[in-house]
């Protein structure tokens, strides 16, 4: 979906939400401002400040909005933070089951993985279909 | 180390207890499957129904359209792409589509007969959907502007369990005990099951304290 396109279904669809439209536009034209080489990892704490929250629970209406099926900007990207160091890629299906079961295995050494909640983290990536409108946007200045 | 700034499924749990509606917007952030789409869609129509309930004596003069425009409407709101009247086999009254192309259908009826809602049933389920594995699942949404809402559930499941649909079974709902139920038979086109959740909205509203009797007193004596 192209940025205009979307602009204009936020204020249709969450017009009775006035602070949740403004956070949508600040990070909507936020990724039409920055360099897409920035935007390969996009955290909570950036769209937060992004949309000039203080706290970072406040912007989860706003990123649902903008992951939902009527604009679909973002999609989600898990990582598993490994107690070395290492950051490893998670599948969605596997973060997923981890929630629902409650139990969550090493994906590297298949050990059972306690307080596994604390080691995984969501952060977000352009959409493909948004990033190739994006990109089209900018070169046609 | 994690970022900072990464949230964690810790930090996002921990946001859900301390408000309600961000638990729910973790849940569907989380959804990754047919199944998990369905059981979140179902808390997030609940919720919209609940609304509509709550403000019913709003919608007495309302009819099938503008009810159903009102719950397309919340659901846009928490990034469903639901629309009213859309193209589908012809013209459903809902559609849902999740960013992962799930997409549920559903036929809204303000109920008068049980042959008017069977007529709803055959359409969602011999005219809209197809039954496949990503549409395996639908809804009637029965608009009750008369009492007791719960009888015209039960009288309506019995009159569904006496169609003699393929492979029928019933069940209740768990989410909307008495209000909602399940059914699934085996779908013409498809050839598989079909899922249907039928769903009362309680839209009855004819209070009888001193104030309504007043006011009623009033309109009569004009």
């Amino acid at each position: 979906m192209d940025k205009h396109t979307a602009l204009a279904r936020v204020s249709e669809d969450l017009q009775a939400h006035p602070a949740v439209v403004r956070a949508c536009v600040a990070i909507i034209n936020y990724l039409d401002r920055v360099p897409i080489e920035s935007l390969q990892r996009i955290t909570f704490g950036t769209l937060s400040s992004v949309a000039g929250y203080k706290e970072v629970s406040d912007v989860l209406p706003a990123i649902q909005y903008l992951i939902g099926a009527r604009v679909g900007i973002f999609e989600t990207a898990y990582y598993f933070f490994d107690p070395n160091g290492e950051e490893i890629p998670l599948a969605a299906s596997i973060v997923s089951s981890a929630h629902k079961d409650k139990e969550f295995f090493h994906p590297e050494t298949g050990e059972r993985v306690t307080g596994f909640e604390q080691r995984i983290g969501i952060e977000f990536v352009l959409a493909r279909d948004t990033r190739g409108k994006f990109i089209a946007e900018w070169a046609g200045g | 180390m994690a970022n900072i700034r990464t949230m964690t499924l810790a930090d996002l749990a921990e946001c859900g207890d301390l408000n309600p509606e961000y638990a729910r917007i973790a849940k569907r952030i989380l959804v990754d499957s047919y199944d998990d789409f369905i059981d979140t869609f179902y808390d997030d129509i609940d919720q919209c129904v609940i609304e509509i309930e709550r403000n019913r004596e709003l919608r007495q003069e309302s009819g099938e359209d503008l009810i159903s425009v009102d719950i397309v409407s919340m659901l846009k709101v928490i990034g469903y792409n639901a629309t009213h009247d859309a193209k589908t086999g012809g013209h459903v009254d809902l559609t849902v589509h999740h960013a992962k192309g799930y997409e549920w259908l559903g036929e809204a009826k303000i109920h008068s007969t049980y042959d008017y809602l069977y007529e709803g049933f055959l359409q969602l389920c011999t005219r809209y959907s197809t039954g496949s594995p990503t549409s395996s699942c639908g809804g009637i949404l029965a608009y009750i502007k008369t009492h007791d809402a719960s009888s015209v559930m039960a009288n309506w499941r019995a009159t569904l369990h006496e169609k003699g649909l393929p492979s029928y079974e019933d069940w209740d709902c768990e989410k909307r005990m008495g209000l909602s139920f399940f059914s699934r038979h085996t779908h013409d086109v498809s050839g598989m099951p079909y899922t249907v959740r039928h769903m009362a909205i309680m839209l009855s509203h004819s209070p009888r304290d001193r104030s309504a009797r007043s006011s009623k007193k009033g309109k009569i004596s004009k």
